[in-house]
């Protein structure tokens, strides 16, 4: 799946990195990020993660396959 | 006339001691009180001027050979930091008069009056905001056991190995549920921190044990079969409270499992999410829950914090874009040590309400009915839950008040005003009069009030002194003794009426306690709060009404005693 979006970095007990996608849902994305594309839209390739239970709770999962700048 | 009297003076000032109850909850925070301190040698407290450049200070401190650090992250814009060495004085002089400097003193410890002494209290505003004080003092959840599913928990420099049981992990290649990330151990320290030991911050029960899992790996991610196996486990040993600050999609196994669990009579809170959208997770949005929301310092919803069905209650969660509005724990640092660190989020709410749920179940309240006690005493209390605030905002002040007056204030009042009734009606000797009916009274619901005192430190005698005698084991050996069906009968009452009822001296409060102890165990059979071991069946209603009726009838003859006696005396 890919996604675009604006690329956010939050804390919440923790760095997390978010994915504010076109349309308003918010994914985060689980595995490497490139930190110089925070705040920039980004188009993100991955595979949504199954049942995935986490502490940051800000939105659906997103294993990450690749970051492009949009 | 002079007994009616009397008797009309003990009623009335029950009733005035019940209405006035509220009226004199003290206020929050410690401002105004006075303390008592004490040099802690060797450490050095440095208030440099506010604009003075860091550096500059690094300089400064390098040049004197003093090793400077900032007292907490919080601290660095006042410029304050702190230093241990060797030589106080020597340290002093040379610091005292740079033009950097605007204040250097010996660091010093508050104890005694000032209440509590975690010297970071004041940076914890969310303790002040859901009003800890008084559960402190109430007991603090002490022999309440909290499990937290999160990514373990290890002890740190203020929640001692003491307090944490050993659960279980289910990540693959972790060997125990120690933490490995720093997010579950600062929830637990939230629970259960060491309070008033002179160490760090704060926490809101304690007393609790944290019985501890590993469910979210490292990275802060877990399976949902991994979550329900922990919170099966924790059924199976016994936690009262489970605590969650997790979420995810729905997942069926993890729903059965928390409602399994709250059948099962544990109280089960988890987070509703950190999306500041619409749609709340997995298993905060279960109706078994108790689905946790998060308010910033301003007690407003926090930005991010997720809303909709399944909030059930707000607590405080933190806001880092707020100056100091984080919120503060100790924690693992990741490299050995640990560290106070503010965190944001409905993770850092969620144990609020946790620990809140310990307090009371601490102090006698099962979960049914500490779920609806903290909903129907929150802030600002709505009937039907908001989306984002449920049905208020946790306020464990009003929760241990509500507890306090219903439970153990109304004790007071019956014991008092029937062991009163029973010595008026024998025309008991005024001084006699007043001792039953504050024998009644105080055995039957305690010195209730003591957790409301403002700046008492909290004290095992405290806490067994504001319960009625009855409830004397949960204090002492644990919660579960006060329902061994010998301690609930008329066993040690009616023993102690026929030993000492006859006694001038002592006969009179003698028959008081029999009364306290007659009116909590019929209470306890009408309320079902007192639930006697192997009797089921309605054999426990049956066996509290008749030791209660026993206990009665006890006092009656040691009432009587005392009558025969004055008469033998006067004649």
């Amino acid at each position: 799946m890919k996604l675009t979006g604006t690329l956010r970095r939050q804390f919440f007990g923790g760095e997390v990195w978010v994915l504010e996608a076109d349309g308003g849902a918010s994914w985060q994305l689980k595995g490497p990020v490139p930190r110089k594309l925070e705040g920039q839209r980004v188009t993100v390739s991955g595979r949504k993660a199954e049942a995935g239970f986490g502490f940051a709770m800000v939105g659906e999962v997103i294993e990450v396959d690749g970051v492009a700048k949009a | 006339m002079r007994r009616l009297v009397t008797l009309v003076t003990l009623i009335a000032s029950g009733a005035i001691l019940w209405s006035a109850v509220p009226t004199v909850l003290p206020s929050t925070g410690t401002e105004g009180e006075a303390v008592s301190v004490e040099s802690v040698p060797g450490t050095l407290v440095v208030d440099f001027v506010d604009d003075a450049d860091v550096e500059d200070i690094e300089d400064l401190g390098n040049r004197l050979g003093i090793e400077l650090h900032w007292t907490h992250e919080v601290s660095i814009d006042e410029r304050l930091m702190r230093a241990e060495v060797d030589d106080l004085a020597e340290a002093i002089a040379k610091l005292a008069g740079h033009p950097l400097v605007e204040v250097v003193e010996p660091a010093i410890q508050l104890s005694a009056l000032g209440f509590p002494n975690d010297p970071l209290y004041d940076a914890q505003w969310n303790m002040r905001m859901v009003g800890a004080e008084p559960g402190w003092r109430a007991g603090g959840g002490g022999g309440v056991v909290v499990a937290v599913i999160d990514t373990g928990v290890s002890e740190v420099e203020d929640l001692p190995a003491s307090r944490i049981l050993e659960g279980a992990t289910f990540v693959p290649g972790t060997s125990d549920a120690r933490d490995d990330h720093g997010h579950g151990t600062h929830v637990a320290g939230t629970i259960a921190q060491a309070t008033h030991n002179g160490v760090g911050v704060t926490g809101v029960a304690p007393q609790a044990t944290i019985l501890r899992y590993k469910a979210l790996a490292r990275q802060g991610f877990g399976s949902s079969d991994w979550v329900a196996a922990a919170i099966d486990d924790a059924v199976d040993r016994g936690a009262d409270v489970i605590n969650m600050s997790l979420g995810g999609g729905h997942s069926e196994v993890v729903h059965k499992a928390a409602t399994a669990a709250a059948d099962a009579g544990v109280v089960v809170v988890a987070a509703v999410g950190n999306t500041g959208q619409q749609g709340v997770q997995c298993p905060g949005h279960v109706e078994a829950v108790v689905g946790v929301a998060s308010v910033g310092p301003d007690d407003d919803r926090a930005w991010y914090s997720t809303y909709g069905n399944g909030v059930d209650l707000a607590a405080p969660g933190g806001d880092l874009r707020q100056d100091g509005g984080g919120v503060l724990q100790d924690t693992i640092d990741g490299s050995g040590g640990h560290a106070y660190r503010a965190f944001q989020g409905t993770s850092m709410a969620t144990p609020h309400v946790a620990g809140a749920a310990a307090v009371l179940v601490g102090m006698g309240v099962d979960a049914l009915a500490v779920v609806d006690t903290l909903q129907r005493t929150a802030a600002g209390h709505v009937s039907t839950p908001d989306p984002e605030r449920g049905y208020g905002r946790l306020d464990l002040r009003a929760a241990v008040a509500h507890v306090l007056l219903r439970q153990r204030g109304l004790l007071f009042l019956l014991g008092g005003v029937l062991a009163g009734a029973l010595g008026w009606t024998a025309r008991l000797r005024a001084g006699a009069l007043v001792t039953i009916a504050a024998a009644g009274a105080l055995s039957a619901g305690g010195l209730f009030v003591l957790p409301f005192v403002p700046g008492l430190p909290p004290h095992p005698v405290l806490d067994l002194l504001s319960r009625g005698i009855v409830a004397w084991p949960a204090a002492l050996v644990g919660a579960e003794w006060v329902h061994f069906p010998l301690w609930i009968s008329a066993l040690l009452p009616a023993s102690l009426a026929f030993a000492l009822g006859p006694s001038r001296t002592l006969g009179p409060a003698i028959a008081g306690l029999c009364v306290g102890w007659g009116t909590a165990l019929l209470h306890g059979a009408a309320s079902g709060t007192l639930d006697p071991w192997w009797l089921g069946l309605g054999l426990d209603k049956i066996w509290l009404s008749l030791n209660g009726t026993i206990c009665l009838l006890g006092a009656m003859a040691v009432v009587g005693m005392q009558k025969l006696r004055g008469r033998e005396e006067a004649g």
